[in-house]
């Protein structure tokens, strides 16, 4: 972890030698006669790197993502994954929505095990298991989706999607419908995910905390139409204590940008 | 915190389990027959044939066009007795058998093709609607015509009842399906065949155990407009034997067994789903499912 932390350092000052896992060029999405949802956003995403986007409604955060996924086509622009140009869904992309969308007819470990049909089932079984273990679910495994809490149906969600071990998850404001000791709790289980299966993250928030406590940097989208308007790096050591100083302070920086996009001045706390 | 959150929960699902059943023991004999699926049927018919017994020894009805329930008993008795009544039972639930699995197979098929591919179902769902909106018997004749008077055109003419409503019903559940869990399926990149079957069948499941009770429902409609209109063995010629020889006891006897094998295919059909839907958590399965149903096994 701390070892980690300390590599990454290095790297930001050998110039950004980390190879680029996802790179969003000039991407571009229009509805048929309305403003843009999406103009000409450029973004690369280093490999293993946490990118939370944060905006107000309107500004094209979840146009974004759907895009990535290739659940919808962009008018402009491209993606690259890895070298790749992606142009609809990839295998190594996968997507946590904000509801869980378990499938009520499977059990929670046959959900977990959707995406490794093609895996004789012994192997399945066994990375079933310890997906399901890794959030704490290990114990609900035979259990219809209908007897989880919201919870632990957004944990069973984080470990299907990651089951599959994509290189990049993409994240829809995935905890925006739990209480605030529930998303904490995901936050860490987030967290240790991240940290066991080292993917790239992109996720979507509209909870400024959020973002500053999980991510390495926070793309501030404008609404409409959406366009990045400013990028903050969250150069804070994990774990992160949200009582410091410096979280406030990325906090606040956070909230300002979000608050310039909406053309508002924050009202000093 | 994640201990703590997991330890509640289990605490929150032990205290969901179904009470101990000592309750339930105070009452036992009431509480099966109150929930067992046949008991509280059976109270209805019962009492419609028995006040009709007793009008009957009473003397207040003709006895002559309309036999008593113990006659009719009597009759399908001396039938079953005989062995007529199992081969009329045989001949008809083997029609009724193998045009609904001709139907409802092509039903499905057909509904899952034109349900999930919009330009399919452009193409081939006017033609097929048009086709729906002939009455069946109509095709009677040319069934004749081209499959003979014997079993095909019989069966024929049983899948196409079967067909339409099967038809029907996956068409327009394909079409509800929710668009939020098909786009878990995009994400995994399922092919369209493994879209239809991992995701999109299951999710109508109940829809579609409801085509098919309706289609069933038809093809025992169209069995004895088959059966009526020329065939030596079956419910419906006995219908039509008991019409010629002027015994209502007959048609009667018959009618009652076409209810029974009727009532006994559309339970088969329920049983048979029951495994499949244990997963629903809908208004009427609540209310259905008193006795505790064990959980599904682990199956992989």
């Amino acid at each position: 972890m701390a070892v980690f932390e300390k590599r990454r350092a290095m790297f930001r000052v050998a110039g950004e030698s980390v190879e680029k896992m996802l790179t969003l060029d000039r991407l571009t999405k229009s509805y048929d006669g309305g403003v843009a949802a999406l103009e000409e956003l450029s973004l690369s995403v280093d490999a293993g790197e946490v990118v939370a986007v944060i905006g107000g409604s309107g500004s094209g955060k979840t146009t974004l993502l759907r895009l990535i996924a290739g659940l919808e086509q962009s008018s402009a622009g491209s993606i690259t994954l890895d070298r790749e140009a992606i142009r609809g869904p990839h295998p190594a992309i996968g997507f946590v929505f904000q509801e869980p969308r378990l499938f009520p007819w499977l059990t929670v470990a046959e959900n977990v095990g959707f995406g490794l049909a093609h895996l004789p089932s012994a192997q399945r079984r066994k990375i079933v298991e310890t997906a399901l273990t890794r959030v704490e679910l290990g114990a609900y495994q035979d259990r219809w989706p209908r007897e989880l809490s919201g919870g632990q149906a957004q944990r069973a969600a984080l470990s299907r999607a990651l089951a599959v071990e994509p290189k990049v998850l993409l994240l829809d404001e995935p905890f925006s419908a739990l209480d605030a000791l529930t998303r904490a709790n995901l936050h860490e289980h987030l967290l240790s995910l991240w940290r066991a299966y080292r993917p790239t993250l992109l996720l979507v928030t509209h909870d400024v905390e959020e973002a500053v406590k999980l991510a390495d940097r926070v793309m501030v989208l404008q609404p409409r139409p959406g366009r990045l308007f400013a990028e903050i790096i969250i150069d804070l050591p994990r774990p992160r204590d949200l009582l410091s100083a410096a979280f406030t302070q990325a906090k606040s920086t956070v909230l300002d940008a979000l608050a310039a996009t909406m053309g508002a001045v924050r009202v000093a706390e | 915190m994640v201990e703590l959150e997991s330890a509640f929960e289990d605490r929150r699902l032990a205290a969901a389990e179904p009470a101990p059943a000592r309750r339930r023991e105070d009452h036992a004999f009431l509480h099966r027959f109150a929930t067992h699926p046949v008991s509280l049927g059976l109270i209805l018919p019962m009492l419609a044939a028995l006040i009709y017994e007793l009008a009957f020894r009473l003397g207040l009805v003709e006895a002559r066009l309309l036999p008593a329930p113990s006659h009719i008993l009597a009759t399908l008795y001396s039938l079953a007795r005989g062995g007529d009544l199992a081969m009329h039972v045989v001949a008809t639930s083997l029609r009724v058998l193998a045009g609904f699995a001709i139907g409802a197979a092509a039903g499905t098929a057909l509904g899952a093709l034109t349900g999930s591919l919009p330009l399919l179902r452009r193409l081939l769902d006017p033609t097929v609607q048009a086709l729906r909106a002939i009455p069946s018997l109509a095709w009677v004749p040319l069934f004749i015509l081209w499959l003979g008077i014997f079993e095909a055109s019989k069966i024929a003419l049983i899948a196409v009842g079967v067909f339409f409503p099967v038809y029907l019903g996956v068409m327009t559940s394909f079409a509800n399906v929710d668009r939020r869990l098909v786009e878990v399926g995009q994400m995994f990149r399922l092919s369209h065949t493994a879209l239809i079957q991992r995701i999109l069948l299951p999710a109508i499941l109940p829809d579609y155990l409801g085509a098919l009770r309706s289609g069933l429902g038809l093809g025992f409609m169209f069995v004895v407009a088959a059966e009526i209109m020329g065939a030596s063995e079956g419910l419906g010629f006995l219908l039509v034997d008991g019409q010629q020889l002027g015994k209502p006891d007959q048609i009667l006897a018959a009618i009652v067994a076409f209810a029974l094998i009727g009532k006994a295919g559309d339970y088969l059909l329920l049983a048979g789903f029951a495994p499949l839907l244990r997963w629903q958590d809908s208004y009427g399965r609540v209310r259905e499912t008193t006795r505790n149903v064990p959980r599904r096994g682990r199956e992989r």
